[in-house]
């Protein structure tokens, strides 16, 4: 079995290698490396963190058992990411019969809020983190998958196209249209939260 | 004034950091000299706020995970074995791809032969009139110089 000298500062590249020569701990580096990041991405998805973790453990699985299919072409994480975004999406649409993740119950929710933005932003921002939070899950799956990888991720367009295999023309008018359909939700549905308390709505776009 | 969609593509391109740094300057100089387009950047800016907001919380792994992880990689079987069983399903897959194409022929096939495909046209051999005439004048020729001896028909044979 192969020993890393130094496993938290070991490549993706070295690191893939070693497991795939049988290595564990290099399999723990890896999954120690991304694992918050996967668990991010899941919890845009997953109603409670018991549901989330298990979906994270078959993510990190099925890396596993397909890592020799890993071609190089994009960055590891990218790769991670799709597999992680199917997982996703295939347990939304498993879930989709049970009831709608409910914002308001989600023990997620307060983990890690350590902002400081004045005494009297917290209960606004908390509350604008609910319903953008609440929109986007309401959102068809492309739309809300595309602003998660965005505005959640970070995502530059160029690893969105790679994680979605979709072109980069495909994510600039996909991120477009659903952010017309956030918009138009928060209208609707919170027009006091527009950014201009919905006095005078931003402009539209075209494409519909 | 409305902005056109493609100033609105161009002002998510430039707030979602995508310009190369010059694109970037110059866009930022467009804005300063737009006050619509300014304004809608302001909203997009504000929009974008809630998003930031709802960063925040994001679920965590429990300190157990990745040692609950290698547990149930120990359970698989070995690289070898998910490798051969990956080549095996490729094989099923493409085979089952190959069965397929070869079924949708077949049944292509067998329409078209039973006439349900194509062929809806008459497959008729055409001549010009004047070859036609040309060929009828020839053996009328042959048969008066004794060439081809005349047809005989059904009451020729009583005779």
């Amino acid at each position: 079995m192969l020993a890393l000298p130094n496993p938290t500062e070991t490549p993706d590249v070295e690191l893939i290698e070693a497991i795939l020569e049988g290595s564990e701990s290099a399999f723990a580096t890896l999954v120690d490396r991304y694992k918050d990041r996967v668990f991010r991405l899941l919890g845009r998805y997953c109603r409670d963190p018991v549901e989330c973790e298990d979906l994270a453990q078959d993510v990190f699985l099925k890396v596993f058992r397909k890592l020799h299919t890993f071609q190089h072409e994009s960055a590891f994480y990218t790769w991670l990411y799709r597999i992680a975004v199917n997982a996703a999406t295939d347990h939304l649409s498993r879930a989709s019969h049970r009831r709608m993740r409910l914002v308001e119950d989600d023990a997620m929710l307060d983990a890690g809020t350590d902002r400081d933005d004045g005494p009297a932003a917290p209960l606004l921002t908390a509350e604008l983190a609910a319903v953008t939070r609440a929109i986007v899950d309401s959102l068809p799956e492309k739309f809300r998958t595309i602003l998660v990888l965005r505005e959640f991720e970070d995502l530059s367009y160029t690893e969105i196209a790679q994680v979605l295999q979709i072109q980069l023309g495909t994510v600039e008018s996909r991120l477009f249209r659903a952010r017309q359909r956030f918009k138009e939700a928060l209208e609707r549905q919170h027009p006091e939260l527009l950014p201009n308390g919905g006095a005078s709505p931003a402009p539209r776009g075209g494409t519909r | 004034m409305k902005l056109s969609h493609h100033d609105e593509l161009l002002l998510q391109r430039h707030l979602d950091g995508e310009f190369e740094p010059t694109a970037a300057a110059a866009f930022q100089a467009h804005l300063a000299a737009e006050p619509d387009l300014a304004a809608a950047a302001a909203a997009a800016r504000g929009l974008r706020s809630g998003f930031a907001a709802a960063r925040a919380g994001a679920a965590r792994p429990s300190a157990g995970f990745t040692a609950g992880v290698l547990a149930a990689t120990r359970r698989l079987p070995s690289r070898q074995q998910l490798e051969q069983a990956d080549v095996a399903a490729g094989a099923v897959a493409f085979c089952r791809r190959l069965l397929l194409a070869a079924a949708v022929l077949a049944g292509l096939g067998l329409a078209w032969q039973a006439g349900l495909v194509g062929g809806a046209e008459p497959v008729t051999l055409q001549a010009a009139p004047g070859d036609v005439q040309r060929v009828i004048e020839e053996l009328d020729a042959r048969l008066q110089s004794g060439a081809v001896p005349p047809p005989r028909f059904e009451g020729d044979r009583a005779k």
